[in-house]
């Protein structure tokens, strides 16, 4: 595997693969459900799209703000308006910015940043390099549904608009007017990404530099993955228009021997920047599967390929003019080639590109700085997570108040609802503290203090019940359970000082309330902080006492208990090591089970079995008890899989051939064995009919109607949930109205028009095949072969599994064969692993992860899909302790 | 203070700078408005869900004498309250129920137009801005209308009892050992959040920002020690039917269909909207009724066989077919003006309260078959800013007929209050307000 790299891939807009290609009629009919009720699990836009995060949030309507990098190239005033000098006054920028956005931005973005439709990067839209090629292209061929809606003056104006970067200001006309940061009313990092790529091409001479140094560069470097990658574009400008600073430390690393199966390596860094360093650090990635089995002078941790050594005490301080040397030992399979991204990472140390000779076998994506930003980077230095605040949601609320009280009511019912981001309730960047926040968890912080004092006095305090030394006592333990860290002095007199007479008439009760209230209520609880502190090159290292949080609230959606903050106080948490030995001991615990359940119900979407209604006159056998016995079925299914099973892997999530039920579900499912024993027990399913996540009760009837089952919303959630695929919004002006019950028809035969008006199959291609092979399956997940008196046809398909354009089709009868195809799937074993990414991480993806993830799901792969260790490999990864600045520097 | 027109972004950050210099002296207004029934502009949005049939909603006629069709009929006793606002579009920003409810009061922005207001007024109100929702919570698959700041929306308050006891709960006052308490409890957890900011970078630092208005927010409330306001607005009448909340209803287990509530709740979060308003709780208020891709199901109310958003997939090219949809359009445009009524039946000054106040009627979808964002079903009504009501206004034939933005509206809305903006997000269609709404 090649080192790590920040490719810029243009298909990964939004931080997920769009999959599609697709021609999208604008004023047809599709009939059609894709808004489902209740079912789309996606409900807020992704407002961390892609790259530098936070810079999403920025949204460029204030002067100061400048906008964000993306934005800059589409707004130079002199590019802009030099470039344009042929187009005078003809096009009209205004009506070319309206008729982009109605009828083009639906597929390319609503800055060129490409979507279902392609970027308008010189790789993936040739005809974007000029206008003389724009225009045409426009006229005779766009919008793909009806190419005739835009000719002659609209192409020229949408031309314009394209090529003039997507200018916020229309009103001047065809010259840009010189505003900074015009990136507003784009809510999404995407957005100012797409608008620099364009803007970096509009800005360049036409076929320049961006056109010939791009599409050699993206071409050689495209993978083959069918994504058609390329496009770093973004970097292009400032790399190759800045000049490399002078260097201040280098780092040399070189082999002392290397035989036919093992080597060791000696490293140098050497300080010559003037003033002392204090504390370094050097990653690199291998490239052959090189595994270090010693290491001196170092303190070194080896996760997948990428390494990351870090000083000890006594070789941390570096002084002007000096030099250190560490070294290790490994082993290797017959190839040992140098690592090629070798970093120094350390305050005040700027280095140069030290391994030139190691470049050549980097297949054209190398480190030429003028040649598209896409310097390999190893994934210590880039962690791809910024630095955040993540305000508790009221699971987790609950789940902290129940172990550091032991009091197991719930007391969030008032709290605001989470609104969830790619279907997961914990997005760091929407969860913001509004004033009824505040006012619920007074109320609640109150409630809880009362409670505590009058029911767990004895257990929350040690041996004492009164007078100050027992409640400072009290300040201490409790303040570190709940900010997961020891207080500050000046913390701890605050909290001493809340048991004031005008407050508590010094008694000792009523004290320890309003101190509990009080802790609360502060920031230091409510938020789990992934701050750190800076270890150079925008690198910030996590506190032992912030990677306990991550680690407790990732495994068991709750604050750390006292042996995992003794490990951190311990200081032995910053070692993958110590975080396996500690996740190990985490996951023994039932809450640890209950968390697994608790990711597996947002990736899939099953929660909703809890909530949606479901018509009682169509479903007459479904009933609360079933649809209780079937969250609980998939909650021991997925539990069962994970922690229990032999195996464990996403092959047996997906293919096993069992099912665990109780009575109900025997009935329920038709299944032999005894229908009234409340207890679950794992049964071999012998028909056939059940087994594995995807023919469970809860999944089915999630994403189904209220009166009938939605071949869309299962191929859909297939795409998107299973495969990371994302689908574009169905296009305006379509009809979508799905077919209406009729009593002589299946769903197959009513829903198939989509399939069969060339107008929808574009999309539905990819989603209708999926759908109908779940048809056994009604809207409450109940079986049946027969509908309306037809047999029912399972048979489906799945186009081109592995992504866009990749030319498959894999046909298939039943959620089981499905199962087997999503198992074999690289997609949906990556998918697997970006879900759980997602979910620990608290935002979706985006490119500067895509390093990260290319660790985990290679490690995913190397350990034969085993969900435990994928659980484990997150953890251990060297990013798990590591952040950016992002946007927040 | 003086205010002029700045972009948003400066203006919040102004507007958060401000209040840490602003003492509970900016609530005594509260008081005497109360005394003095005065006319400060307040803003109410009502979103009802799933957009309309057009040719079933908008009127015909001209200006002045319109008929209204069937969906809208019921608003015939109030129509003189009533703008009724063809030919609007909102451009730009996603599509469908998704992508319609997040511009509908952003209008592709990062902040909607209710939170907007809010902040503007805050200092002289005791809550920014409050946001009531009739189950507009459960089951939402499908996102919200109010946003706090780009990609932060907030989900509105279903429990009219927790809303109320927010409002209208114990009050304020230093006298009172139970709000010290609790000022110590803010002033500590202000504390700690002065100590957080200084380790954190900007974005979080913002994030901080906004947590920290939101606790002096409630400080405020608790220092004002407005006895007399409050009793002058203690509502005995409110909630005098004695509804509690079912268990349950703002979680699972064991409350999968709300329906049989929903009236209920939304007649008493109707009257509090109503109440709030009046006693100046806040300038800016939103009621959401359900959400996009509705559930609900009002079978006793309505007579409808089908649950909402079902009721809205009629077949386009047959109105016949869409019978089910207009009763339930019928029973929201019904509840519409019984909300105007209660506005208009509190007097202030020498009118009413109705007449200091604009409200704002939306949706998400234009045609809920064809899932478009065009002709919105908007509605207008109320007299603050001296909107000149009891008329239809037809926007469709402006941009060579392809009709309006929408945004301008929203610029409309911010100006009866008496914000002086000029454009309000998407401006792909010229800024400005809409013209012809104020005399």
């Amino acid at each position: 595997m090649q080192g790590c790299h920040f490719n810029g891939s243009v298909g990964f807009k939004g931080g997920r693969w769009l999959l599609l290609f697709c021609l999208l009629p604008l004023a047809v009919a599709c009939s059609g459900d894709y808004s489902g009720e209740a079912d789309s699990v996606s409900d807020v836009a992704d407002p961390v799209g892609g790259g530098t995060g936070d810079g999403a949030a920025d949204d460029g309507s204030s002067p100061d703000d400048g906008g964000d990098t993306g934005d800059s190239g589409t707004t130079d005033p002199g590019e802009a308006g030099g470039d344009d000098g042929a187009s005078g006054a003809g096009p009209d920028l205004d009506n070319g910015k309206r008729q982009y956005a109605q009828h083009c931005a639906n597929c390319h973005g609503d800055r060129g940043e490409g979507g279902i439709g392609p970027a308008m990067t010189p790789a993936q839209c040739p005809t974007c390099v000029a206008l003389e090629t724009l225009i045409p292209e426009i006229h005779d061929n766009m919008p793909s549904s009806n190419p005739s809606r835009c000719v002659d003056a609209c192409a020229e104006d949408v031309a314009q608009y394209i090529w003039e970067g997507f200018p916020e200001d229309t009103s001047g006309g065809a010259v840009g007017d010189g505003q900074g940061g015009s990136g507003s009313g784009d809510a999404g990092g995407d957005a100012g990404e797409g608008g620099g790529d364009a803007g970096g091409d509009a800005g360049g001479e036409p076929g320049g530099d961006t056109g010939s140094g791009d599409g050699s560069g993206g071409g050689a470097g495209d993978d083959g993955s069918g994504q058609d990658g390329s496009g770093n574009d973004t970097g292009d400008g400032s790399a190759g228009g800045e000049t490399a600073p002078e260097p201040t430390c280098s780092v040399e690393m070189r082999f002392q021997s290397n035989w036919n199966v093992g080597f060791v390596t000696e490293v140098i860094i050497r300080n010559f920047s003037g003033a002392p360093i204090d504390g370094w650090e050097v990653a690199f990635t291998f490239d052959n599967g090189q595994q270090i089995t010693n290491a001196w002078n170092t303190d070194l941790v080896q996760s997948g390929a990428g390494v990351s050594a870090r000083h000890v005490d006594y070789n941390s301080q570096i002084d002007d003019g000096a030099e250190i040397t560490f070294g290790f030992q490994g082993e290797h399979g017959g190839t040992n080639d140098m690592p090629s991204d070798v970093r120094l990472i350390a305050e005040g140390c700027i280095t140069t590109n030290n391994s030139e000779e190691q470049d050549a076998g980097d297949g054209g994506q190398g480190s030429d700085p003028g040649d598209g930003g896409g310097e390999p980077l190893a994934c210590a230095d880039n962690p791809g997570a910024s630095r955040v605040l993540r305000l508790l949601t009221r699971r987790e609320y609950s789940r902290s108040i129940t172990d550091l009280t032991g009091l197991t009511t719930d007391f969030t019912a008032d709290f605001p609802v989470e609104a969830r981001v790619s279907g997961y309730d914990n997005n760091a960047h929407v969860a913001v503290v509004t004033s009824r926040h505040v006012d619920q968890y007074l109320a609640a912080g109150a409630v809880v203090a009362e409670q505590a004092v009058a029911q767990r006095q004895g257990a929350l305090l040690e041996g004492c019940s009164s007078g100050d030394a027992c409640l400072h006592a009290f300040i201490d333990r409790f303040g570190r359970r709940a900010f997961r860290r020891p207080l500050t002095t000046a913390e701890r007199d605050a909290y001493r000082d809340l048991n004031r007479d005008e407050l508590t008439g010094g008694d000792f009760d009523t004290a320890m309330e309003l101190i509990i209230q009080a802790i609360l209520t502060s920031p230091n609880f409510l938020y789990r902080a992934e701050i750190g502190t800076a270890a150079g090159n925008g690198v910030y290292l996590l506190s032992d006492y912030e990677i306990a949080t991550a680690m407790s609230y990732l495994l068991w959606g709750s604050t750390p208990d006292d042996a995992l903050l003794q490990a951190a106080e311990e200081g032995s948490l910053s070692t993958s090591s110590g975080r396996l030995a500690q996740a190990e001991r985490l996951l023994q615990d039932a809450r640890a089970r209950e968390q697994v359940a608790d990711f597996a119900e947002q990736w899939m979407g099953a929660y909703q079995i809890l909530e949606q209604f479901k018509d009682e006159e169509i479903y007459p056998r479904f009933n609360d008890t079933v649809r209780e016995s079937m969250a609980e079925e998939f909650t021991r299914f997925v539990t069962h899989v994970v922690f229990d099973s032999a195996a464990g892997t996403l092959d047996e999530l997906y293919t096993a051939d069992y099912a665990f039920l109780n009575g109900v579900l025997r009935e329920f499912y038709r299944q032999p064995g005894s229908t009234s024993d409340p207890a679950f027990s794992q049964q071999t399913v012998t028909d056939g009919t059940r087994g594995g996540i995807l023919s469970t009760g809860a999944l089915l009837a999630s994403h189904a109607h209220s009166n009938e089952s939605s071949p869309i919303k299962r191929g859909v959630f297939v795409r998107e949930r299973l495969l990371c695929q994302d689908l574009p919004d169905p296009p305006q002006d379509v009809d979508t109205t799905p077919p209406g019950l009729d009593p002589s028809l299946t769903t197959r035969e009513r829903f198939r028009q989509h399939t069969d008006d060339p107008n929808c199959a574009g999309c539905h291609q990819y989603i209708d095949g999926i759908g109908f092979g779940f048809e056994r399956y009604d809207g409450v997940g109940d079986y049946r072969s027969t509908e309306n008196g037809q047999n029912v046809d399972d048979s489906g398909e799945v186009v081109d599994i592995e992504g866009f354009r990749t030319e498959t089709n894999d046909p298939f009868f039943g959620t089981r064969q499905l199962g087997t195809l999503l198992a074999n799937s690289p997609a949906a074993q990556d998918c697997a692993v970006t879900q759980y990414y997602r979910y620990a991480r608290g935002y979706a993806e985006g490119e500067a992860d895509a390093c990260v993830l290319e660790d985990l799901t290679q490690s995913f792969r190397d350990n034969g899909f085993d969900l435990r260790t994928m659980l484990m490999d997150l953890i251990a990864h060297p990013s798990f302790v590591r952040r950016t600045a992002g946007g927040d520097a | 203070m003086i205010r002029r027109p700045v972009s948003r972004r400066g203006f919040l950050r102004g507007m958060a700078q401000a209040g840490a210099a602003l003492p509970l002296s900016a609530l005594l207004h509260r008081s005497a408005l109360a005394a003095e029934g005065g006319g400060v502009p307040r803003a109410l949005f009502v979103f009802i869900p799933d957009g309309c049939a057009p040719e079933l909603w908008h009127p015909s006629g001209d200006t002045y004498n319109f008929t209204l069709p069937r969906m809208t009929d019921p608003l015939e006793s109030v129509r003189q309250h009533c703008v009724f606002l063809s030919g609007l579009n909102m451009y730009s920003g996603g599509s469908t129920h998704e992508g319609g409810v997040a511009k509908v009061l952003t209008a592709t922005g990062d902040i909607s137009m209710d939170v907007f207001i809010g902040q503007y007024f805050k200092d002289q109100t005791p809550h920014a801005s409050i946001h009531l929702g009739v189950a507009s919570n459960h089951q939402n698959g499908s996102g919200y209308m109010s946003y706090l700041g780009s990609g932060q929306p907030i989900s509105p308050e279903d429990n009219p009892l927790s809303a109320y006891e927010r409002m209208f709960g114990p009050p304020g006052g230093v006298e009172d050992i139970e709000n010290r308490r609790k000022l110590s409890v803010l002033d500590a957890a202000m504390g700690d959040l002065n100590t957080l900011q200084t380790r954190l970078g900007q974005a979080q630092r913002q994030k901080l920002e906004l947590h920290m208005e939101s606790l002096r927010e409630v400080e405020n409330r608790i220092l004002a020690a407005d006895q007399a306001g409050a009793g002058a607005c203690s509502q005995p009448d409110w909630n005098r039917e004695g509804w509690t909340i079912p268990e349950g209803y703002n979680s699972y287990p064991k409350y999968h269909d709300r329906d049989d509530q929903f009236a209920t709740v939304g007649k008493l979060q109707m009257d509090l909207a109503v109440q709030a308003l009046s006693c100046d709780m806040t300038r800016s208020l939103s009621l959401q009724w359900s959400h996009p891709v509705s559930p609900t199901h009002l079978q006793p109310e309505t007579g409808a066989s089908q649950r909402h958003h079902d009721s809205s997939h009629f077949d386009a090219s047959n109105l016949a077919s869409a019978e089910n949809f207009v009763l339930y359009k019928r029973w929201f445009t019904e509840q519409f003006a019984y909300l105007l009524r209660e506005l208009d039946a509190h007097p202030e000054g020498d009118g009413t309260l109705l007449d200091n106040t604009v409200i704002f009627l939306c949706s998400e979808l234009g045609h809920s078959s064809r899932h478009d964002h065009r002709n919105m079903p908007f509605v207008l009504a109320g007299r603050a800013g001296g909107l000149e009501t009891g008329r239809a206004l037809d926007y469709s034939s402006a941009h060579d007929g392809d009709g309006e933005t929408h945004a301008k509206l929203l610029v409309s809305i911010a100006n009866a209050v008496g914000i002086p903006i000029n454009s309000f997000g998407y401006t792909g269609h010229g800024d400005g307000p809409l013209q012809g709404l104020y005399a």
